[in-house]
């Protein structure tokens, strides 16, 4: 069957490199999904995008069977017109919703928009090309594994609401995205839901362009804004580099969807600890390491309101006591071939080390400490 | 010009300089692009969490505390000179 597949977030980190391997693949055409701006139009975004890390060869193929739509998940039907639509839906077999916003100081009535009208726009196009268009459609969604919010122990593949409260509002978005993509299954969408862990830069390079999440932490400890920090050094993360991720979407929707629930966590089994990042973090910008404190014993006191209101978001993953399984997600991809790359210091220490090459944290300091 | 409107002076140019040095470090901008008028998030492209960090960092450079309220109310380069003469005077 030829296969043609759309894609939201294209100019994003995920999105480009989800682009990168489907062009890779054999899809007959990939339409991207994406907004232009007043400098650059929307096709100019996905391709500087692209070729911030395919090479010319890919780069080729994309401009033959790769088009750029000009649309926005904000609004109703994305932005395009009855004309557009039609011709989309009559022939597409694959969706890839990897559009989000991912920051965790954007109001949640704001974050909203993008994370879960933004949603709801793409599966309801969905559901109406399922039952306009000739051949099957699959929807794959771009979740994360912080939908877990407030859970505590192990969180599995099947696990969903389980009462967990959230730490933020993009915790509470993917959420909310995540909820309505099993009620549009129940409609009769076939909705598979990718939750990957925290993801970094690529694993070969550390290349990213989104510095949020994992990089502000990066940030401020290279610059010295916290002689102690609420944190356990004990604490797990699974870090999952971006090119990983997309390969492993790329590769499990080319699988039989899967029954319930439909999961798929992408963690990398080899974790670090919080204490290993902040090590690699203090060798690699040649910053001082701060005193890990874990929050419980922490006093109030001893930062700033400046600090606390600056540090708060990162806190709960600093003191990280939520595990997930992904057995039968690793299973399935070892039995396609796929090996998540052990997260060893070096490679932790290339992925810091992009943040200097590309300028996100200076080389050297003008501002002596 | 008094000694003391001479020391306050030289004070003030050389908090400046340190300034365009912490805006240049985490804010990510050119030196020779600020201006005492800059807007730090319009006019330097300044991030707010950026905004926070830099706000942080003359907190410990300068010893003080900066409260939320003096925080959202800085929003130009001068704003942030002149929060740190003005504590910087009321403290000796």
């Amino acid at each position: 069957m030829k296969r043609v597949a759309l894609v939201t977030g294209g100019t994003g980190l995920l999105g480009s490199w989800l682009l990168r391997g489907l062009i890779a693949r054999d899809y007959e055409k990939i339409y991207v999904l994406a907004r232009g701006t007043r400098q650059r139009s929307a096709e100019d975004r996905v391709f500087d995008a692209l070729r911030s890390h395919t090479n010319s060869v890919l780069i080729q193929r994309a401009r033959k069977n790769v088009e750029v739509i000009d649309g926005d998940i904000r609004r109703p039907d994305l932005g395009l017109s009855p004309k557009t639509t039609h011709a989309l839906l009559g022939h597409l077999t694959d969706i890839f919703h990897a559009a989000a916003t991912a920051d965790f100081r954007i109001p949640l009535d704001v974050i909203r928009v993008p994370n879960v009208a933004g949603s709801r726009h793409v599966f309801e196009l969905a559901l109406f090309g399922s039952r306009q268009g000739s051949v099957p459609l699959r929807v794959h969604h771009v979740s994360t594994v912080a939908v877990a919010g407030t859970s505590t122990g192990w969180f599995e593949e099947s696990y969903f609401n389980r009462g967990q409260q959230f730490h933020n509002s993009y915790e509470q978005s993917k959420f909310e995205a995540e909820e309505l993509a099993h009620a549009y299954r129940k409609k009769g969408l076939v909705i598979t839901i990718y939750r990957p862990g925290i993801m970094t830069g690529d694993s070969k390079l550390g290349r990213t362009t989104n510095f949020k999440m994992i990089y502000q932490p990066l940030h401020f400890l290279a610059h010295n804004l916290f002689p102690e920090l609420p944190a356990n050094a004990q604490s797990f993360h699974s870090l999952v580099p971006v090119d990983q991720v997309a390969e492993a979407i790329c590769l499990l929707s080319e699988v039989d969807p899967p029954g319930n629930p439909g999961v798929w966590h992408l963690l990398n089994p080899s974790e670090i600890t919080v204490g290993e990042f902040v090590d690699t973090a203090s060798r690699v910008f040649h910053c001082q390491k701060p005193k890990l404190i874990p929050i419980e014993q922490f006093p109030r006191s001893h930062l700033t309101a400046l600090q606390w209101d600056l540090i708060e978001p990162f806190v709960p993953y600093f003191n990280y006591r939520l595990r997930f399984k992904a057995e039968r997600t690793n299973t399935q991809l070892r039995a396609l071939g796929f090996e998540w790359s052990c997260m060893t210091p070096a490679m932790l220490e290339q992925i810091f080390r992009y943040c200097v090459h590309c300028g996100f944290i200076p080389s050297s300091m003008r501002c002596p400490s | 010009m008094t000694r003391d409107a001479a020391t306050r002076r030289g004070n003030q140019h050389a908090i400046t300089k340190e300034l365009q040095c912490l805006l240049a470090d985490i804010g990510r901008c050119r030196p020779a692009h600020i201006k005492p008028l800059s807007r730090l998030r319009e006019d330097l492209g300044i991030d707010s969490f950026n905004v926070i960090e830099i706000l942080v960092a003359i907190e410990q450079r300068y010893g003080l505390e900066i409260s939320e309220d003096e925080a959202s109310r800085t929003t130009t380069f001068k704003d942030l000179v002149k929060l740190i003469t003005r504590r910087s005077t009321r403290s000796t």
